[in-house]
């Protein structure tokens, strides 16, 4: 048997090998590296069976925004709704009918839902993307958040939403695109360009 | 299958079990008050940046009528891969949202002063502590995430100051990063709650109380 004894002293372990981490395209990816422009458009969409609907933290970076919809339960709605977190993704219930609808629409008339929750589906790069980042829940609602590219050069963003299953209408709700594009170019590093390593 | 041929699991149920129909409500101390519309104070913000490439951004902050609700985010430096491995695993969640004594030295440390003296940190083991009265404040953890290039701890802070501001204040000693502090302006945050309590979802709605912890335990 060969001598191992030592075989790692010499190893460096602030190495690191070729499989460097994935970093997705830009219609996917949340640019981390940039402090966003928030929006204070916190409000009410709409109230339904037992639910209300909730736009919260609209966030706005260089490439798009991120926004967050909770769904609050009733106060006299007693116990715990076990489907309501669930049905506000389309990950596990895709064809569920109880299940959040939510689309953005641009002036030129693209779209994109969260039947495809993973964000862009199709041809890369998409036309548009709305993707579903994860949520949580407790006894008292749940939220989701997303990410929609790209910021529309031209014209508003409309949000669409609805939730049949909770008799929540077909809505919409209008992003002023002035006020968006302004906020994506307010946007500003969060490290000094000497800071940066080498990407 | 077990030795006898019988399956362990039972056949499910078409629905399991309610749990009794009374819904769990929080004291105010530790309950966010979702049936309100939080205001959003757009104060995103670089905290500081540790020797070992990662940035700390306040990168939300929601006021309710009672108290408010904060993230803060840890970044890697873009193209730093030392930095990218660093803030993936359970063991920088547990430093970065978690509770439990194996990180607490490692702990991003987070805190907040009141103009009055009143302190509270998330240096404990096992979170706030659960009591019928309410303590003189409280910061706990409120969930989390991460992936794709960042981690993220959302805290909810209780009270509100009455009079004068509140401070955060942020530290990550064992990376490097020595004491922060992010003065919120009390009388911006006292107008936002007050926003907040007007923004009712269900008016006229009635309330359950709070379930107590002796009720609990």
């Amino acid at each position: 048997m060969a001598q191992l004894s030592g075989f790692f002293d010499d190893a460096d372990e602030t190495a690191v090998g070729a499989h460097r981490p994935y970093v997705e395209p830009e219609w996917q990816r949340i640019p981390h590296e940039v402090l966003p422009t928030q929006l204070p458009l916190n409000g009410l969409l709409a109230h339904g069976r037992d639910i209300a609907l909730v736009l919260t933290t609209v966030t706005v970076y260089p490439t798009g925004l991120v926004f967050s919809v909770r769904a609050v339960r009733h106060p006299e709605a007693e116990g715990f709704d076990h489907d309501l977190s669930g049905a506000m993704h389309a990950f596990s219930n895709p064809t569920s009918a109880d299940r959040f609808r939510l689309g953005i629409e641009y002036a030129d008339g693209r779209r994109a839902t969260n039947d495809f929750p993973g964000g862009a589906s199709g041809p890369h790069p998409p036309e548009t993307v709305l993707r579903d980042l994860g949520g949580g829940g407790s006894a008292d609602g749940a939220g989701a958040t997303y990410w929609a590219w790209p910021i529309p050069a031209d014209g508003d963003l409309e949000i669409v939403y609805a939730w049949p299953g909770r008799d929540v209408p077909e809505g919409r709700y209008t992003l002023d695109g002035a006020t968006l594009r302004a906020a994506a170019a307010a946007a500003t590093p969060v490290w000094p360009a000497t800071d940066a390593a080498s990407s | 299958m077990t030795d006898a041929g019988e399956p362990f699991f039972a056949p499910l149920a078409e629905a399991p079990d309610d749990p009794p129909g009374r819904r769990y409500v929080a004291p105010p101390w530790m309950r966010i008050p979702t049936e309100f519309v939080p205001t959003l104070l757009p104060l995103v913000r670089l905290v500081g940046i540790t020797d070992d490439g990662l940035a700390v951004v306040l990168s939300e902050v929601e006021v309710y009528p009672t108290g408010l609700r904060f993230t803060l985010r840890v970044v890697p430096r873009p193209g730093d891969d030392i930095a990218a491995a660093a803030v993936t695993g359970p063991d920088f969640y547990a430093e970065t949202a978690g509770y439990g004594a194996p990180r607490l030295a490692r702990r991003l440390r987070v805190g907040a002063c009141w103009d009055d003296g009143r302190t509270a940190t998330n240096l404990f083991l096992h979170g706030p502590e659960f009591d019928d009265e309410a303590p003189a404040t409280v910061l706990r953890v409120d969930g989390g995430s991460g992936g794709g290039g960042f981690v993220e701890a959302n805290f909810w802070l209780w009270p509100l100051p009455a009079a004068g501001d509140l401070t955060l204040v942020v530290a990550w000693h064992h990376r490097g990063l020595e004491e922060q502090g992010i003065v919120l302006n009390g009388d911006e945050l006292r107008a936002a709650a007050h926003q907040s309590t007007v923004a009712e979802i269900w008016p006229g709605a009635r309330h359950a109380a709070p379930t107590l912890p002796s009720e609990l335990f």
